[in-house]
């Protein structure tokens, strides 16, 4: 008798801890009152090529920068209202990102929201969480992407279909689901996945699966606690394992199932590479190639000779990996030498890559006085014809 | 180019010279588990050699690191094979009581915990072989060193940016991570070599090496405690799924496993040596810890800390040889703090080189270190179950020497992170979730260390000994 109220009160408890989870709403219906679709055809390609399929949007190439976007112009759609998103692509390949993009006549510019990968299933997503969503909807619509810094831009795009979009009104249904997507969505890794899982995306996202695993089996070790005596605290105790083990368990699947995406992903790049190739694929390619053509340059240059890089400081990352790209020369980051400007040695080389302020910038313009630009002999570049992404100079301190 | 045979031998050969030298330390093979010690401590030990040797014979041939080193290394695995075999000869047979055999369901339970581990383990594996070096501080900090002595094919001091500017004629370089230890380079540099080209994937699988080769350690150490075998692999399952672990094996690069995996050898080793009274496993545990600032400077911290208990102990034993030995550690320890650059205290902040310097003052970083522990999805129920089982074995934490010394260790340790994040400006690396979760992560191993000597059964700690007396017979290995 008492495990069956041990079930009973676990099963309304957990229940309860699911809503919670899902911030439903109980005033709202089960269902979604209001709706509105969107089959895929509705849409048109803004960025990339594409055309209707029956009801569908078949994507068969993207656009500048391996980027393609889709959108509609809905009438009369207050964000409000349809608070719940609901999307089905077909064939949508590992290798791309998925965001939302919309407009809205309080927010005019584009909101850009990283949703996780699609699958071929229905997705749901919950669209109160952002605070840009309200007001009537002006455009909205679904950009698509190569998993940055992962995927080589050009190896990222394949044709799929986006079959629908919909959105709901509020409902339990619409909460629960978005529940579902959110804890169980596969996200990329990113740049911030060795600090922080979960953190890894600004996606605003749901209550999080750990706290309510937690929340979960303390529910149940209160429960076992309650209904359980003294006489039978063996039962107890192994109920509370078996508690833990399956919760610890449960968290575990989930994050395998996580781990098999990112694979995927991985996989669908390098997979059916040779071990060579794949330690030379990489996403950020353009980079790769700036850095290979200045090697070019010097190539005639003692590899003793000191190399600083400048860029902008906001172009930090395209800074290291540069740098990255480099080696083995014997190259550093100029901000990290600008303490120390009157120990620069003549004849180190200054490259400003990817910016102009060589020759836009006072105090650069009086640092390089005396500098000799470095060119290539014969090369186009001496008469700046054609846009190098880096430019370089052998540092002279003058008299 | 397609994978050379070579780098087979790269992996295999410090797993027979490590566990050589571990069998040597340990004088038999004997104990539940000692098989699996001998290959996940050896493992990581002959790997720690290699590296060590390159650094001392390879720096003019940088690309051919192994086929220099190799002869060292096997040189140095067969002199601890040939101690190793004496000592297990001369070893005295123990009558063993064979352990009974578990239920049926808890074998089921251990092959499918076995059967899933393997699965996480080539899951992340297969991704650290797939792809080139990915994260920031990866291809910034910690393979920039090796990749540029590798292709350039010999070493260059890397210096500070002043150095370096002021020294144009020498062959000098430098990076934002001059000051870093080079221990890891050197470990890459083994294994590039004997790939022989520069290849990152083939560079960052050693990583999922590293875990596995930490598993089979602890799994081992764990059996020869007295764990059952489905306790001892629950661990194992519970230290290898958890997700901030796994992400450091698949984005391979960061340095903080393989502090992680040092303490927690070092850990491993010294829960040996306060339970069985193993000599060999304290001298290990010494090692290990000393190696921990060669890694990483923080590892400086933990051997601190890791020193403070050994004395503990030592003080407690009542042996002036090894409290000698001990202060003879800390010593060093001290000069190795010197030789990295005099810390600079003032009364409201400190400087350490390299890192940076730390205001201190209040920072209310709770939330987000909140967060990071209990419901960002990093560490599973860790940290919910770690405060319920030191409650649930209060006592045998109180009353238990190895339990006691390893808890204080990890207090010390907890503590500095506590006063670094909540007392000093590095608040902000909880604040922003960057590197307030990877230190604790270099915890971790070790605090599964002490999960597993709370969880022992009671008999095997019944005693609170002042001498080193095996508390728990050998057996049969299983």
């Amino acid at each position: 008798m008492r495990r069956i109220a041990f079930a009973l009160a676990l099963a309304a408890s957990w229940t309860m801890l699911l809503l919670w989870a899902a911030r439903v709403d109980l005033a709202a219906p089960f269902a979604p009152a209001e709706e509105r679709e969107f089959p895929g055809d509705d849409f048109t390609t803004v960025f990339g090529k594409g055309g209707a399929d029956a009801d569908r949007l078949r994507v068969e190439s993207p656009g500048e920068a391996f980027t393609s976007l889709e959108s509609l112009t809905p009438s009369d759609l207050d964000a409000g209202t349809f608070p719940t998103l609901r999307y089905r692509f077909a064939d949508f390949p590992r290798t791309l990102e998925l965001s939302l993009i919309f407009r809205t006549v309080d927010h005019p510019e584009d909101v850009a929201i990283s949703l996780p990968w699609p699958g071929d299933a229905m997705r749901t997503f919950d669209l109160s969480q952002i605070p840009e969503w309200k007001g009537r909807v002006v455009e909205i619509g679904f950009a698509e992407f190569p998993v940055a810094q992962l995927v080589p831009p050009a190896e990222g795009f394949k044709p799929f279909e986006l079959v629908e979009a919909r959105l709901w009104s509020r409902s339990w249904q619409g909460d629960l689901a978005a529940l579902a997507t959110d804890w169980f969505g596969a996200w990329p890794w990113t740049q911030r996945s060795v600090h922080a899982l979960g953190r890894d995306t600004d996606t605003p996202r749901a209550r999080s699966l750990v706290l309510c695993v937690a929340l979960a089996v303390v529910v149940a070790l209160v429960w076992l606690a309650v209904l359980f005596r003294r006489n039978e605290r063996e039962l107890a105790i192994g109920g509370a394992a078996v508690v833990v083990a399956v919760a610890w368990l449960a968290l575990d699947v989930a994050w395998q199932a996580g781990l098999w995406g990112r694979l995927a992903t991985t996989r669908a790049v390098y997979a059916d590479r040779s071990w060579l190739q794949r330690g030379r694929t990489i996403a950020d390619v353009d980079i790769a190639a700036a850095a290979e053509k200045l090697r070019i340059l010097l190539r005639g240059e003692p590899m003793e000779s000191r190399i600083l890089v400048y860029a902008e400081p906001q172009r930090g990352y395209e800074l290291l990996r540069f740098i990255w790209h480099m080696l083995p020369r014997n190259v550093a980051v100029y901000a990290y030498a600008a303490p120390f400007a009157t120990s620069i040695p003549d004849g180190a080389l200054i490259v400003f890559y990817d910016t102009d302020v060589w020759r836009t910038d006072a105090i650069w313009k009086h640092l390089l006085a005396h500098s000799q630009r470095v060119t290539a002999s014969g090369s186009i570049h001496r008469d700046s014809f054609e846009p190098s992404p880096s430019v370089v100079f052998r540092y002279r301190r003058g008299p | 180019m397609d994978l050379s045979p070579i780098y087979f031998i790269a992996w295999v050969l410090p797993a027979l010279v490590g566990s050589g030298v571990w069998v040597a330390l340990r004088g038999s093979v004997r104990t539940a588990g000692d098989a699996c010690s001998a290959i996940g401590f050896g493992w990581l030990i002959g790997v720690f050699l290699a590296a060590e040797c390159a650094r001392l014979a390879a720096k003019t041939n940088t690309a051919y690191a192994f086929a220099t080193t190799w002869p060292w290394l096997a040189a140095i695995g067969v002199a601890a094979w040939i101690v190793a075999i004496v000592r297990i000869r001369r070893s005295p047979m123990t009558a063993s009581a064979k352990e009974p055999r578990p239920h049926i369901a808890l074998r089921v339970v251990w092959w499918l915990l076995l059967l899933w581990i393997v699965v996480r383990l080539l899951t992340v594996g297969e991704e650290a072989s797939l792809r080139p070096v990915f994260p920031w501080d990866a291809w910034s900090a910690w393979s920039t060193k090796p990749k540029t002595w590798f292709i350039l094919g010999h070493y260059e001091p890397y210096v500070s940016m002043l150095d370096w500017l002021s020294h144009p004629k020498d062959a000098l370089r430098t990076a934002a991570s001059w000051s870093y230890p080079e221990t890891l380079a050197w470990v890459q540099l083994w294994f590039a070599s004997a790939a022989q080209y520069w290849n990152e994937p083939l560079v960052d699988v050693v990583w999922c090496g590293a875990l596995a080769a930490f598993a089979l350690a602890a799994y081992g150490c764990w059996r020869a405690i007295g764990l059952g075998a489905w306790i001892a692999i629950a661990l194992v399952y519970g230290l290898v799924s958890l997700p901030l672990i796994d992400a450091h094996v698949a984005l391979a690069g960061y340095a903080d496993l393989w502090v992680a995996v040092t303490l927690g050898l070092a850990t491993l080793a010294f829960s040996r040596w306060l339970i069985l009274g193993e000599r060999g496993q304290w001298a290990l545990a010494i090692a290990l810890a000393l190696l921990l600032p060669a890694i990483k400077l923080e590892g400086l911290v933990w051997l601190l800390a890791f020193g403070a208990v050994v004395i503990v102990d030592a003080v407690r034993r009542r042996r002036r040889s090894r409290a000698v030995l001990v202060a003879g550690g800390v010593l060093a320890a001290v000069a190795l703090v010197a030789a990295i650059g005099a810390l600079t205290f003032s009364w409201n902040q400190i400087e350490v080189p390299s890192v940076g310097t730390f205001a201190f003052s209040w920072h209310g970083v709770g939330g987000a270190m909140l967060a990071s522990l209990f419901t960002l999805p990093n560490w599973h129920l860790l940290w919910y179950l770690v405060p319920v089982l030191l409650v649930a074995r209060r006592q045998r934490l109180r009353g238990d020497r190895a339990a006691r010394l390893i808890g204080l260790m990890l207090l010390i340790d907890f503590g500095f992170l506590f006063g670094l994040f909540f007392l000093t400006t590095a608040s902000a690396w909880a604040q922003d979730f960057t590197s307030a979760n990877r230190l604790i992560l270099q915890l971790v191993p070790s605090v599964f260390v002490l999960a597993a000597v709370l969880l022992r059964p009671v008999a095997a700690s019944a005693a609170d000994r002042d001498t080193a007396i095996p508390s728990v017979a050998p057996r049969v290995p299983a």
